[in-house]
């Protein structure tokens, strides 16, 4: 690939556009363009991030469900109707849940947003 | 629309002055004034569901007579499910505005839509912040208390308003269990997406496991927020956006209001962001003789996250589904993490 990847291009467009772009505008532009700055930095964390995560997360889904899921969407899909059948209640098997999608969540916000992760 | 602006600025401005002139014959008609003259009109801002204005008008003749400050609110172009119509948001304004909740003042409905080209009505325009970071970052170190209480005495107001309605009749109420009925509809909705949520399919499972047995129905607001309401130095001045209104348990809008998710800049006040929980509950009982229990309010707090993490869904595909391309819209979708984390540690093992 044709190098700086994508998130190296979102990262410093979205860097000229809070240095060089912001200052210029009229107040009432700033939050329009604060949100296109986080979109930007979304998009990059994404890019940068986004496949080795996916994989993280179908591995942590693959210990909670029976049968072995193709993609990471049936992965999700089948631990979330198993959840809904009540396969998951008992006290052990919830903590096991929650401990997993715990993880799992603090692992996207990594990418939707790192300051939440606490 | 956007189009006929750009490439026609004479015929467009004709049409805002015909669309003006229509709304000042109705203005004239409903205040039997004389003569009525719209000085300025402004959109408002936070209106990502629905069209404000604020209109400064001139009225000569009636009642009304004299400098007044109205706004206009309107349909948007796309409205979220499950939320109320202009009309049916009227009515529930002169409900509450009756019961003695702060709200500001409705006046009249209009539903030809010959007039604005939606169905619209007016109401008094209430000054004060809205913002929920610029209050909770003005709460100070202890919050606001009068405030706290304040808007724990206006929602037990409203909580007084029982079902049936005759004036709400376009409101169900719940067959059963607000709670799960509640569960149901957020499966139900999720099950039309493609992709799935196990955080919070899991949040809605210990909601059904959790959910109480008995519960009292009052009318809710159903988005009694930091952010939805003005506030000034002085303290409550109007609640705003009833466009979710129903029927419900009254432990929703305290799960609502009080939960994690909506207290912006300050997670330590758990009253909104603004003040202490101890401070808007007396406010509360002040006028409610209902007792909240704290597992009550936790069970609906979990509850309030969940109903966060749906909306925030539903205002990624009004985005996605190319209705109402959106930045703001589409960066609501992104907050989901968020508040599984928020749902996960609510419901884990350390949970109360």
């Amino acid at each position: 690939m044709t190098q700086p990847h994508a998130h190296q291009l979102l990262e410093i467009a979205r860097q000229t556009l809070l240095e060089q772009v912001l200052p210029a505008l009229p107040g009432e532009l700033r939050y329009p363009t604060l949100m296109i700055a986080n979109a930007m930095a979304i998009a990059a964390r994404e890019n940068r991030l986004g496949a080795v995560l996916g994989l993280q997360e179908q591995a942590h889904l693959a210990a909670l469900i029976d049968a072995p899921a193709p993609s990471l969407q049936e992965a999700r899909r089948q631990l979330a109707r198993a959840i809904r059948q009540g396969h998951h209640d008992t006290p052990h098997s919830a903590r096991t849940l929650v401990e997993t999608l715990r993880q799992v969540t603090l692992d996207r916000l990594t990418i939707s947003n790192p300051k939440a992760v606490r | 629309m956007i189009s006929s602006s750009t490439t026609c600025p004479a015929g467009d401005m004709l049409a805002v002055a015909t669309d003006e002139q229509r709304l000042v014959d109705f203005i004239r008609e409903q205040a039997t004034a004389t003569r009525v003259e719209i000085q300025a009109r402004k959109r408002l801002s936070g209106g990502a569901i629905q069209e404000n204005w604020l209109l400064e008008l001139l009225i000569e003749g009636g009642p009304w007579a004299g400098t007044r400050r109205w706004v206009l609110r309107s349909d948007a172009l796309s409205a979220l499910p499950a939320s109320l119509d202009r009309a049916q948001e009227f009515a529930v304004l002169q409900v509450a505005h009756q019961a003695g909740v702060k709200v500001p003042r409705p006046l009249w409905l209009c539903r030809d839509t010959q007039v604005h080209g939606r169905v619209f009505f007016l109401m008094e325009y209430v000054s004060g912040v809205a913002a929920g970071r610029v209050l909770s970052a003005g709460a100070g170190a202890q919050g606001r208390a009068r405030l706290a209480e304040q808007l724990g005495a206006n929602l037990a107001r409203l909580h007084q308003i029982r079902p049936p309605s005759a004036a709400l009749d376009f409101l169900p109420v719940p067959q059963r269990s607000p709670a799960l009925a509640t569960v149901d509809a957020y499966r139900r909705y999720l099950d039309t997406l493609d992709d799935a949520y196990p955080a919070l399919e899991w949040g809605l499972r210990w909601c059904e496991l959790h959910a109480p047995r008995d519960s009292r129905l009052c009318l809710l607001h159903r988005d009694y927020r930091t952010g939805n309401y003005l506030a000034s130095e002085q303290g409550l001045e109007a609640v705003l956006d009833w466009e979710f209104t129903g029927w419900g348990d009254p432990c929703e809008d305290l799960g609502w209001f009080t939960a994690p998710c909506w207290r912006f800049t300050r997670p330590d006040l758990e009253a909104g962001g603004v003040g202490q929980l101890a401070d808007f509950l007396r406010g509360y009982h002040q006028v409610s003789p209902l007792w909240v229990e704290p597992h009550q309010l936790h069970y609906w707090q979990v509850m309030a996250t969940l109903r966060w993490a749906v909306i925030a869904l539903q205002q990624g595909q009004r985005h996605l589904s190319g209705e109402e391309p959106s930045l703001e819209l589409a960066l609501t979708a992104r907050l989901l993490p968020e508040l599984e984390l928020d749902i996960l540690n609510m419901t884990g093992a350390d949970a109360p």
